[in-house]
C-alpha cells in the first residue's frame, strides 16, 4: 500500500511539473467512455425497439448480440466508400467531420460527480473543463453540428439529400430558441451558467429544477427529440419520405453521421438530468452532508446516480421512437414557432416569479 | 405564381419548380412505381405516375393456358390478397360453365376470403403505418398476419400464394382443428385491433398528419371510377359483396363502414372498421357451415360455350374484375383483369394536388396500391 | 367545461401515454421470433414443399401431371407400347423445380398418387441444375424425407416412417 501510494505520489508531481497531461489523461478516458457508450447505446435502441415490437433484435453476434456494435462498425469499415460524381468533393468529404466533432467536444464542459479526494488531500475533479459559462458553450457547440448536416445534403449533388439538409436546417432554426429558452429558466434558478454550479444549486435548494420549471422541462424534452432528428420529429432523415441528409454517403463516412447521431442521443440525455434531475446528486439523501464524511463513496455513488438518470432519459427516448409516428414538415415548424416558442417565454416569467416570491 | 409575390421580392428571389423523381426505387412506393413529381419547395404541383415496372404480360399469358391452369397464376396480382383473385376467376370461369357451386364451398370461400382481405388489410395497416413512421406498428401487423397465414398453410399447403379453389367447388374440407384454431385466433385478434386504434386513430400526430389529406370527393371518386375502401372512404357506399352479391355473401349481415370527406384518415378508419365486419363475417360462416359435397361437378376438360362473361368479386382493394371471351375451347380467346389498384392509383393525382412529399407518402399508403396488380 | 377538459387533455397527452402504454404492454409479452436456423417450426401436414415423385408407382402413359402444369415444368417419358404392358414405369421422368410454383395440381390430377409434395422447403441452390430432377433423384429417401399430402384420399398414403406421424401436427 505504501509503495502504491508513494508511486502514486511521484506521478503526481510529474503531472503537477506538466499539467497539460491531466487534461489529456481526462481527455482520453472522456472520449473512451463516451464512445463505448454510443456504441452500445445503438446496439441498446436496436434490441429494446425489438423488444417494443415483439421480436428479439440483434442477438447473433456474440451473446446476447453484445459484439454487434463491433460487428457493425467493421462492416462500415469495410464497405466501399462512393463520392457521387457530381458532388462537390472537398465538402463531400468533409461533412462527416463537422457533424461528428461537436457532440464530442460537448462533454467536455460536464461534470460527473463531486471531485475525488486523494489520501493525500488533493482533489480530482469529474471534468474536463468546468468553465463557468459551460450552458453557453454547449449550445454553441451543438448549434455547430448542423454544418455538417448542411454540407453534406448540399455538396452531395442530389435532390433527397437536399431537401434533408434544407428540413435540418429550418428544425434547427424553429427548435434551438424554445431549447435555449427553457435551459435560461434553470440557469436563472441557478444563477450561474456553470454545469456544477447548477447541480450544486439544485443540491442547496434540495429540490430539483424540473418541480419550478416543468413546463420548461416539457420543452426541453420536445425540444431536444427535435435537436437529436429523432421520431416524431425525425424529418431530415425521414427515411420513407425524403431518404435523409445522407442519403448518398456509404461506408465509413454513413458510419460517422451514425455515430454523431447517437453520441448527440447521449450528449442531450446526459444534459437534461444535470440541468432538470439533479446531475449527480443522489436523491432522498443529503449529499453534502455525508460527502464530509466519506467523500469517495459519494462521488462514485454520484456518478452512478448520474449515469441512472441519462440512462432513464435515453430509455424514455427510445420508448417514444418506438410507439409514435412522424410529423410533417410545416407542423413541425409550426409546432416549434407558434406552441414551443411562447410557452418556453411565459416559462421564462413563471420561474423568474418563483425565483423572486417564492424562493426569498 | 410570381404576380402574388410584392415585387421587391419578384426581382430578388427568383424560384423555380424542380422535377423529382419518386421511384421506382424509394422505400414508400410500395413496389416499383415512379412518380415524376413537379416541386414548388416541398409542395406537388403536378404529379406524373409511370407505372409498368412489373409487367408480366399474364392476360397474355392467360391466352394460352387452360381455365384452370391459370388459376396459380392470377395468385400473382395482387401477391397480399391471392386467394380472394382466385375467387374472381373460379367465379368467372364458373359463371361461363355455369356450374352450380355447393354451398358448402361456397361457405369455405367465404372464410378464406375473409382471412385474406384480414391479411391484406393488416399488412396495409402495417405499411401505411410505417409510411407515416410508427415503426413498432409494422412489426404489429405483421405479426398479426403470420397466423393466417400459418392457417392458410395448414389448409391450403401454401401461405401467400395458395392456388386456392379449383373451378367448381373446394378441393378438401378444413383439417382437423383448423375451424377452432381459426376462432382463437379472432378472438385475440379483436382487442388488438382496439390496442391499434389506441395507438394511431386518437394519436394526434397520426390525426394532423391524416386529417384533411388526400381529398378525393364523393363526385370525383366515382368519376374516377375508384371502389373498395379508398372509394368507400369518400362516402360512397359501394361494395360488390352488397350490390352485385356473389357466393353466399346474401346470407350474412354485416355492415359496409362509410367515411364522409374523403381523405386519408377516413380511408384509414374504413379498413379499421372493414377488419371488423370481415372477422363478424367469419364468425357467423364458421357457426353456419353446411354439410354435405365440396368439389362440384367440374368437367375435367372444360370446353367453355362461346360467349363472354363478367365477373366481379369485392377484393381487398376494390372492386377486382375478371372479364372472358371464350371462342369454345378450354382457353379463353382474350382475358381482362379490372384491378382495383390500377384504377385506385388513378385517383392519386386529384388527391395530391398541393400536398406536400411527405402527404405523397400518406397518400400513395392509404390508396393501398399493390403494384403486382397495376402492371399485371 | 367542456373546454377546459378539451384543454386539460391537450397539454397532458393522455392520448399519447396511452399509446405508450400499448407498446410497453408488448414490451414484456412474448416475442414472436422464430431463430430460424436454430429452432425451425413443425410445417403442417398439408405443406406443398418440393415435388417428390415414387416412380414404382408411376403409370406414365397417363401423363396428367405433365399435362396439366400451368409451367410445363414436368416431362414424363413413357415407356414404348410393347413393354408398357409389363412395366409401365416412366423411362424418364424430368421435374424443373426452378420453374415449379408448388401450384399442387399434378398432384391433384395424378390418379396413383405417384407424384406429391414432400415437406423440403429450403430451396436455395447455387447452382439451379441441383433443382432439375430426373429419375434418379425424384423418388423420395424414406429415412430422410417424409410422404406428405396427396390429394386423393382413397390412395393410401404411406406415413409410417415419417416421424411427423401424427396428422395435423400444427394445430
Ligand atoms: S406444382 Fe404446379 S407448377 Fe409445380 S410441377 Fe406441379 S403443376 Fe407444375
Ligand atoms: S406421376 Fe401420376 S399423373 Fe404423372 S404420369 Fe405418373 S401416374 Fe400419371
Amino acid at each position: 500500500m505504501d509503495t502504491l501510494l508513494n508511486l502514486w505520489s511521484t506521478i503526481e508531481s510529474w503531472m503537477l511539473a506538466f499539467p497539460v497531461v491531466i487534461y489529456l489523461v481526462k481527455i482520453g478516458i472522456l472520449l473512451g467512455c463516451v464512445f463505448a457508450v454510443v456504441a452500445y447505446i445503438t446496439l441498446a435502441e436496436r434490441r429494446l425497439l425489438g423488444f417494443y415490437q415483439s421480436r428479439l433484435g440483434p442477438n447473433r453476434v456474440g451473446p446476447l448480440g453484445l459484439i454487434q456494435p463491433v460487428a457493425d462498425g467493421l462492416k462500415c469499415f469495410l464497405k466501399e466508400d462512393i463520392v457521387p460524381l457530381n458532388s462537390n468533393p472537398l465538402l463531400f468529404r468533409l461533412a462527416p467531420v463537422f457533424a461528428f466533432f461537436p457532440p464530442f467536444a460537448g462533454f467536455a464542459v460536464f461534470t460527473f460527480a463531486l471531485p475525488w479526494v486523494m489520501p493525500n488531500g488533493r482533489t480530482y475533479h469529474y471534468s474536463v473543463a468546468d468553465v463557468d459559462l459551460g450552458v453557453l458553450f454547449i449550445m454553441a457547440i451543438s448549434s455547430l453540428g448542423i454544418f455538417g448536416l448542411i454540407l453534406a445534403g448540399w455538396s452531395s449533388g442530389s435532390k433527397y439529400p437536399l431537401f434533408g439538409s434544407l428540413r435540418s436546417a429550418s428544425q434547427m432554426l424553429a427548435y434551438e430558441v424554445p431549447l435555449t429558452l427553457s435551459v435560461i429558466s434553470v440557469v436563472m434558478m441557478a444563477g450561474s451558467f456553470r454545469l456544477s454550479d447548477i447541480v450544486a444549486a439544485q443540491q442547496a435548494y434540495k429540490f430539483y429544477f424540473f418541480i419550478p420549471c416543468i413546463i420548461g422541462f416539457v420543452v426541453y424534452f420536445i425540444s431536444s427529440v427535435a435537436e437529436m432528428n429523432r421520431t416524431p420529429f425525425d424529418l431530415p432523415e425521414g427515411e420513407s419520405e425524403i431518404i435523409g441528409f445522407h442519403t448518398e454517403y456509404s461506408g465509413m463516412r454513413f458510419a460517422f453521421f451514425f455515430v454523431a447521431e447517437y453520441a448527440n442521443v447521449v450528449f442531450i440525455s446526459m444534459l437534461a438530468p444535470a440541468l432538470f434531475l439533479g446531475g449527480y446528486d443522489i436523491p432522498f439523501v443529503n449529499d453534502l452532508a455525508l460527502y464530509g464524511a466519506h467523500p469517495n463513496i459519494v462521488s462514485i455513488l454520484g456518478v452512478c446516480s448520474y449515469a441512472a438518470k441519462s440512462t432513464i432519459f435515453a430509455l424514455f427516448v427510445i420508448w417514444v421512437r418506438a410507439t409514435f409516428p412522424r410529423y410533417r414538415y410545416d407542423q413541425l415548424l409550426k409546432i416549434g414557432w407558434l406552441v414551443l416558442l411562447p410557452i418556453a417565454l411565459a416559462n421564462l416569467f413563471v420561474v423568474a416569479g418563483i425565483k423572486l416570491f417564492l424562493l426569498k | 405564381m410570381n404576380a402574388e409575390k410584392p415585387s421587391y421580392m419578384r426581382e430578388v428571389l427568383e424560384t423555380r419548380e424542380m422535377e423529382l423523381n419518386m421511384g421506382p426505387q424509394h422505400p414508400a412506393t410500395h413496389g416499383v412505381y415512379r412518380a415524376i413529381l413537379t416541386l414548388d419547395g416541398e409542395r406537388i404541383m403536378k404529379l406524373n405516375s409511370v407505372v409498368g415496372y412489373l409487367h408480366r404480360g399474364i392476360e397474355k399469358w392467360a391466352e394460352y393456358r387452360t381455365y384452370q391452369q391459370g388459376v396459380p397464376i392470377y395468385d400473382r396480382l395482387d401477391y397480399l390478397g391471392a386467394v380472394l383473385n382466385n375467387h374472381g376467376i373460379v367465379g368467372a370461369v364458373e359463371k361461363l360453365l355455369q356450374l352450380e357451386v355447393p354451398r358448402k364451398a361456397e361457405y369455405q370461400r367465404v372464410i378464406c376470403d375473409e382471412l385474406q382481405r384480414l391479411a391484406s388489410h393488416l399488412m396495409w395497416f402495417a405499411t401505411h403505418a410505417l409510411d407515416i413512421g410508427a415503426m413498432s406498428v409494422l412489426f404489429y401487423g405483421v405479426r398479426e398476419r403470420e397466423p393466417i397465414m400459418d392457417l392458410f398453410e395448414a389448409h391450403f399447403g401454401q401461405r401467400l400464394l395458395p392456388n386456392a379453389y379449383p373451378i367448381g367447388g373446394c378441393r378438401l374440407d378444413f383439417p382437423k382443428g383448423w375451424t377452432e384454431a381459426c376462432r382463437k385466433f379472432l378472438k385475440a385478434l379483436k382487442p388488438r385491433i382496439d390496442d391499434y386504434e389506441t395507438l394511431l386513430t386518437g394519436n394526434r400526430m397520426w390525426r394532423q398528419r391524416t386529417i384533411g389529406v388526400g381529398v378525393i370527393s364523393k363526385e370525383d371518386a366515382i368519376a374516377y371510377g375508384l371502389s373498395g375502401p379508398t372509394l368507400r372512404g369518400s362516402g360512397v357506399c359501394f361494395d360488390v359483396r352488397r350490390s352485385i352479391p356473389y357466393s353466399a355473401y346474401p346470407e350474412f349481415d354485416f355492415e359496409i363502414p362509410l367515411g364522409t370527406n374523403g381523405d386519408v384518415f377516413d380511408r384509414y378508419l374504413c379498413r379499421m372498421k372493414e377488419m371488423r365486419q370481415s372477422i363478424r363475417i367469419i364468425e357467423q360462416a364458421l357457426d353456419g357451415m353446411p354439410e354435405g359435397d365440396l368439389k362440384g361437378k367440374a368437367p375435367k376438360i372444360m370446353r367453355a360455350p362461346m360467349g363472354e362473361v363478367y365477373f366481379t368479386v369485392e377484393a381487398a382493394k376494390g372492386q377486382l374484375g375478371y372479364y372472358i371471351v371464350s371462342d369454345g375451347t378450354d382457353k379463353p380467346y382474350r382475358l381482362h383483369i379490372k384491378s382495383p389498384s390500377f384504377i385506385n392509383l388513378q385517383g392519386l393525382n386529384r388527391m395530391s394536388e398541393g400536398a406536400l412529399i411527405a402527404d405523397m407518402v400518406a397518400i400513395i399508403g392509404s390508396i393501398d396500391i399493390v403494384l403486382g396488380e397495376v402492371d399485371r | 367545461m367542456e373546454a377546459i377538459s378539451k384543454f386539460i387533455r391537450m397539454i397532458t397527452f393522455p392520448e399519447l401515454f396511452k399509446g405508450m402504454a400499448v407498446t410497453a404492454k408488448y414490451f414484456f409479452q412474448r416475442k414472436v421470433t422464430e431463430q430460424y436456423p436454430d429452432q425451425k417450426t413443425i410445417l403442417p401436414y398439408r405443406t406443398k414443399g418440393k415435388l417428390h415423385v415414387d416412380i414404382d408407382k408411376c403409370i406414365s402413359l397417363c401423363r396428367f401431371c405433365e399435362k396439366v402444369c400451368p409451367e410445363g415444368c414436368i416431362k414424363v417419358f413413357p415407356p414404348p407400347k410393347e413393354l408398357a404392358k409389363t412395366d409401365k414405369r416412366p423411362v424418364e421422368f424430368y421435374i424443373n423445380q426452378e420453374h415449379c410454383l408448388h401450384c399442387g395440381m399434378c398432384v391433384d390430377s395424378c390418379s396413383t398418387g405417384a407424384i406429391h409434395h414432400s415437406d423440403e422447403y429450403e430451396l436455395v441452390v447455387i447452382d439451379f441444375k441441383e433443382l432439375l430432377g430426373d429419375k434418379e433423384t425424384l423418388p423420395y429417401d424414406m429415412i430422410k424425407k417424409h410422404y406428405r399430402w396427396n390429394y386423393l384420399e382413397n390412395v393410401p398414403v404411406k406415413i409410417k416412417d415419417s416421424p411427423l406421424k401424427e396428422e395435423e401436427k400444427s394445430q
